[in-house]
């Protein structure tokens, strides 16, 4: 019973309220803006780690209880997520019901063209290749130890946070108490992990060592399908490929002990991990869509380069989305601050110099500032 | 000014260091460069070539900038400069480019492409559960057993308890329970950060005489507040804890843990 109670709270936590957190966001990478569910828990986990970033800092600043955070998180993620739900049922239930159409064009026995039938089969192996590559490394996770000593900092603080009930008011290492530890008290992704072991009751070093590593896996590869859809968009029998090679370069990516790929694979739950391989690659993502935006408003006009009126809706929740996953990075790792308000901030210069458009600019410079603040924030506390 | 050259000098030094390290043998990193150049001058969409070609490029350029690195390091640990190499969109652009070379033939060929592709990335990266750091996890917490059987066994309900251990396990303990206290940690282990402890001092190094003897051994872990103390039955002590108010509880794989008669532990 207790099992099923574990399995429901988890899959409320790591699935369906970051599905609906992130529904507004679920038409972005689109062309014609259709709602896709893989692009709502992606955009959901960024909206997730945000809030509980919001909330964590705060009662970690103040010296509040764990119970606070999570009462607090608990209440706002699940009021967001609630409205989320709403809102997709007023979708649903306004959007004119359309019969589908039988996609016979992508099944591989009712193609007529020979050439354009091997192409499908062909896809379709790769697809299989690559959904048994990612579940033997699901998999693996969960079976295989790493022995990382940064584990010994990380997982004790999620432990002790739910045990005690107090945050970074004792050294991980030897349990003894100490004043607050800002510098890792303002990244406390290992408190976000503690929230999931207390509404699950699952203890935290098996939710972080063997059930996240696997989830956060999955999450990654979401996101670079997310990149796929994006760069093949039209295109669409590169998608395997493409998905293949990025399984492949993971699973090869240990060509040093500082890769973002040894990270992810070797410390899954570890914030560091989740800043180089979900949110700088989620950010890829965001830029990749931007610098399409701003070449449809080249494109239209290529000499006053003014904003199209429907492109300023799409940058706008670009725009709150990117400040959302800085917000995450944050969470993650205080370097994440710096990190992802350097890709941003580069991005939209180089960006603004391909299109001569100083507005670009302007846009990454005000998707930064949040983490200006914070980094301010950060040296003045330390 | 002389000055600022050389410790221009010194910082270009370090970030070529760290880039060698980052790299391992260098071939993702050659591969990554081909596909960056092959996009650049392949790629007719404008924002892929900007985000996965230009981007990287410049920021490469700025890792690679001296007086960038040296302003940051004013701000941010110099140990974790690497990751600034995490911008770097490696994984995405290899696949973006190889698809692409994989695009433009049909057939058989597009089969050899594919293999081939597969084949390079293959050779060029490794293999992550290679890795001697992995083993198979005894159990879900991916602690070693003994460290689950020990801990079992001191840990006293309602309450903390305070041990010292072998080196060797440190870094699980507390992993497994925060229940378990330590008079040190792994920070002692990592030798780089230099933390001295008269408690790991003795017990682990054998300092000053040379090895541990059972007197010193005990009058220390009182001062620690440690209430047992888990040893390995292999390895040499002079004197015997038992005749120093050590009991000892058991011995589990091979190590003795000892539960110190004074402590009120209400047992």
């Amino acid at each position: 019973m207790a099992g099923i109670y574990s399995f429901c709270m988890l899959f409320l936590w790591l699935l369906a309220v970051p599905a609906c957190l992130g529904f507004p966001f679920a038409g972005m990478g689109t062309e014609s803006g259709k709602k896709r569910a893989g692009t709502a828990l992606v955009c959901g986990y960024m909206v997730m780690w945000a809030l509980f970033q919001g909330v964590a800092l705060a009662f970690i600043l103040t010296s509040g209880s764990f119970d606070a955070v999570v009462y607090g998180f608990a209440f706002l993620a699940g009021t967001g997520a609630l409205a989320g739900a709403g809102w997709f049922l007023v979708y649903r239930f306004k959007k004119p019901r359309t019969v589908k159409a039988q996609k016979s064009g992508s099944i591989p026995w009712k193609i007529e063209n020979k050439q354009e039938r091997f192409k499908a089969y062909l896809g379709l192996a790769v697809w299989c290749v690559f959904i048994a590559l990612v579940l033997y490394q699901v998999i693996m996770s969960g079976m295989l130890a790493f022995a990382d000593g940064d584990d010994a900092f990380y997982i004790p603080v999620s432990a002790a946070a739910e045990a005690s009930g107090k945050m970074y008011r004792t050294i991980p290492y030897t349990g003894e108490s100490t004043q607050l530890d800002v510098r890792h008290g303002l990244a406390p992704f290992p408190v976000w992990i503690a929230f999931l072991s207390r509404v699950s009751g699952i203890h935290a070093t098996i939710l972080a060592q063997s059930i996240l590593g696997g989830v956060l896996l999955l999450l990654c590869y979401l996101i670079y399908s997310r990149i796929a859809n994006l760069l093949f968009a039209g295109q669409e029998e590169g998608i395997p490929y493409f998905m293949l090679f990025v399984s492949l370069l993971i699973l090869f990516g240990n060509y040093s002990f500082y890769t973002s790929e040894t990270f992810l694979m070797t410390r899954t739950s570890q914030g560091k991990a989740v800043l180089g391989s979900l949110i700088i690659p989620f950010l890829f993502w965001c830029l990749l869509q931007a610098g399409r935006e701003y070449r449809k408003d080249y494109e239209s006009s290529p000499e006053s380069k003014r904003p199209r009126r429907k492109g300023g809706k799409e940058k706008l929740r670009l725009g709150i989305l990117m400040v959302l996953a800085t917000a995450a990075s944050w969470l993650c790792s205080s370097f994440g601050t710096f990190l992802c308000a350097a890709l941003i901030g580069t991005g939209g210069l180089v960006i603004s110099l391909a299109y001569r458009n100083y507005r670009a600019f302007i846009y990454a410079a005000v998707c930064v500032l949040p983490s200006a603040f914070f980094a301010v924030f950060y040296i003045l506390l330390q | 000014m002389e000055k600022g050259f050389v410790k221009m000098l010194e910082v270009s030094g370090k970030i070529l260091q760290i880039y060698k390290e980052y790299t391992g043998t260098g071939m993702i990193g050659a591969l990554f460069l081909t596909a960056v150049f092959y996009l650049l001058f392949e790629e007719r969409v404008r924002e892929k070539k900007l985000i996965l070609a230009v981007l990287p490029l410049v920021l490469a350029a700025f890792f690679a900038c001296p007086v960038f690195a040296y302003l940051i390091s004013g701000y941010l640990d110099e140990e974790i400069y690497y990751r600034f190499l995490w911008l770097l969109p490696v994984t995405a652009v290899i696949a973006y480019a190889g698809v692409r070379v994989v695009l433009k033939v049909s057939g058989i060929r597009r089969i050899m492409a594919l293999l081939g592709i597969c084949g390079i990335i293959m050779v060029c990266g490794d293999y992550v559960y290679d890795n001697s750091y992995f083993s198979k996890a005894e159990n879900p917490y991916h602690v070693p057993g003994t460290v689950v059987k020990i801990c079992d066994e001191i840990q006293v309900e309602g309450r903390e308890v305070r041990a010292v251990f072998p080196g060797e396990m440190v870094q699980y303990v507390r992993q497994y329970t925060p229940y378990v206290c330590m008079p040190y940690g792994r920070e002692m282990i990592v030798e780089r950060w230099k933390i001295g402890n008269e408690m790991y001092e003795l017990f682990e190094l054998g300092l000053p005489d040379g090895f541990v003897s059972a007197d010193k051994l005990a009058e220390t872990a009182r001062k620690y507040e440690v209430h047992y103390i888990i040893w390995d039955s292999g390895r040499f002590m002079e004197g015997n804890l038992e005749s120093c108010g050590f009991r000892l509880l058991d011995t589990i794989d091979g190590y003795a843990v000892y539960v110190d008669e004074k402590a009120n532990l209400n047992l």
